[in-house]
């Protein structure tokens, strides 16, 4: 393996918790998101020469994720819909357990985001978890910079009322 | 007096992308605007909170993944022929990784050296041996276990599939790891077409005798790929000099 190979694997290796986040939000199912980025990572690796002159090697592995996903989102619209996400397993119930659980600020952040659209999903994950500039993201989701912005604004918006109405979150209002 | 901001331009503010202008008179009323200071506080608590809530939704990082990612499962000439649907790579590279980790290669992850050959490679229709198994499994005669650099291969039984290919079936030893395995020849591959974990079998010649569960599980597999045709010594030996050709005779 040549350095710039041994380089290219250790960045993707790196890239890898972002990309997650990223098919995460897509999918909206942890499965369907290992699945999108394992065949992302393949992708990468059979098109390795490709992958290594791209200008930024996130960007092109965003992208590629992101292709894949609506290439996954035809295949099921021929299909039928899937499943909708694991993440509503999650749903509060009114039992003792889920009670406490509610009273968690990240329990409640998670049941939020799990609620979210996939737009909002995707604009808070890739600018606020990931870090990507508003022009990038917008870029990647092929939006207005302004759309990007506002969905980032609205998922904040969200997660900060929702947070508010636990009792830490009361606490830290007062 | 106070000046009210929008939501849309705190959010902005904090993702250093606001309104030069905008962020300037943020900065400056933090100063003294309490109620201001709280709405942004809030802002990041949500910002913190949804990064843990994220990849506390994800959970770790599956092992395949970073197997795929450094070369310790090989990707080999995929997407140049049909491509395997997603669930079908998954599961394979779940199995591929599965048996890496039995055979204490996957264990080296991030800690170690990556094996100088895969024990398994990832093709276009699944999983195939690697160099050193595949040049085992062409080579063994059954009931003669060899000694490779992937573990004891001691190959129990050659046969021909309904399809027309030639398998075999096999036990890989490595320390205190045993797999049962049936490969096919399929292009110039060994195939993987079922394998089960077991213990090492004592046994003065390596040959596994058809009985306990695990082996019943590789019956299974054998008898969905039907076996047409047990091979004896002769077919073997011809079979091992025309490097398994897989056109019946």
């Amino acid at each position: 393996m040549t350095m710039r190979s041994k380089q290219f694997r250790s960045e993707l290796v790196a890239m890898l918790p972002r990309l997650r986040r990223f098919a995460l939000a897509l999918s909206r199912n942890r499965q369907d998101a290992d699945d999108l980025v394992q065949t992302a990572v393949v992708r990468a690796l059979t098109q390795e020469d490709a992958a290594q002159n791209a200008e930024r090697l996130d960007s092109w592995m965003y992208r590629i994720v992101k292709n894949l996903w609506i290439d996954e989102r035809r295949r099921q619209a021929v299909r039928g819909t899937p499943e909708p996400i694991d993440n509503l397993n999650d749903a509060a119930g009114d039992d003792g357990r889920r009670h406490t659980e509610a009273r968690s600020d990240l329990a409640q952040a998670q049941r939020i985001f799990d609620r979210m659209s996939a737009e909002l999903q995707t604009a808070a994950v890739l600018v606020i978890v990931n870090g990507l500039s508003y022009r990038e993201a917008a870029d990647l989701l092929e939006v207005p910079i302004g759309t990007v912005m506002s969905r980032v604004s609205r998922a904040r918006r969200a997660l900060a009322e929702g947070l508010s109405q636990t009792p830490s979150g009361m606490a830290s209002n007062q | 007096m106070t000046r009210l901001f929008t939501d849309e331009q705190l959010s902005a503010y904090l993702d250093g992308a606001g309104d030069p202008e905008v962020c300037a008179a943020i900065d400056q009323a933090l100063a003294t605007d309490i109620t201001l200071q709280r709405r942004l506080e809030r802002f990041r608590r949500a910002d913190q909170l949804l990064r843990e809530a994220v990849d506390n939704r994800l959970g770790h990082m599956p092992a395949r993944l970073e197997q795929m990612a450094t070369g310790q499962i090989a990707v080999a000439g995929f997407g140049a022929r049909k491509r395997l649907p997603v669930r079908r790579l998954a599961q394979f590279a779940a199995m591929a990784a599965a048996l890496l980790i039995a055979f204490g290669v996957g264990m080296k992850l991030g800690t170690g050296p990556a094996p100088s050959a895969p024990v398994l490679s990832l093709g276009p229709d699944g999983l195939v041996a690697g160099p050193v198994l595949a040049h085992a499994i062409s080579t063994a005669y059954s009931g003669e276990p060899v000694k490779t650099e992937a573990g004891a291969v001691s190959v129990a039984l050659s046969f021909r599939s309904s399809a027309g290919n030639l398998c075999r079936r096999f036990r890989l030893d490595q320390g205190a790891q045993s797999q049962t395995v049936v490969a096919c020849r399929q292009d110039g591959s060994w195939r993987i077409e079922g394998w089960t974990s077991s213990p090492p079998e004592p046994s003065d010649n390596g040959f596994t005798t058809a009985s306990g569960p695990s082996n019943a599980a590789i019956d299974a597999v054998i008898r969905k790929l039907g076996l047409a045709q047990a091979l004896n010594r002769g077919e073997e030996a011809s079979a091992i000099k025309s490097g398994w050709q897989s056109k019946a005779h």
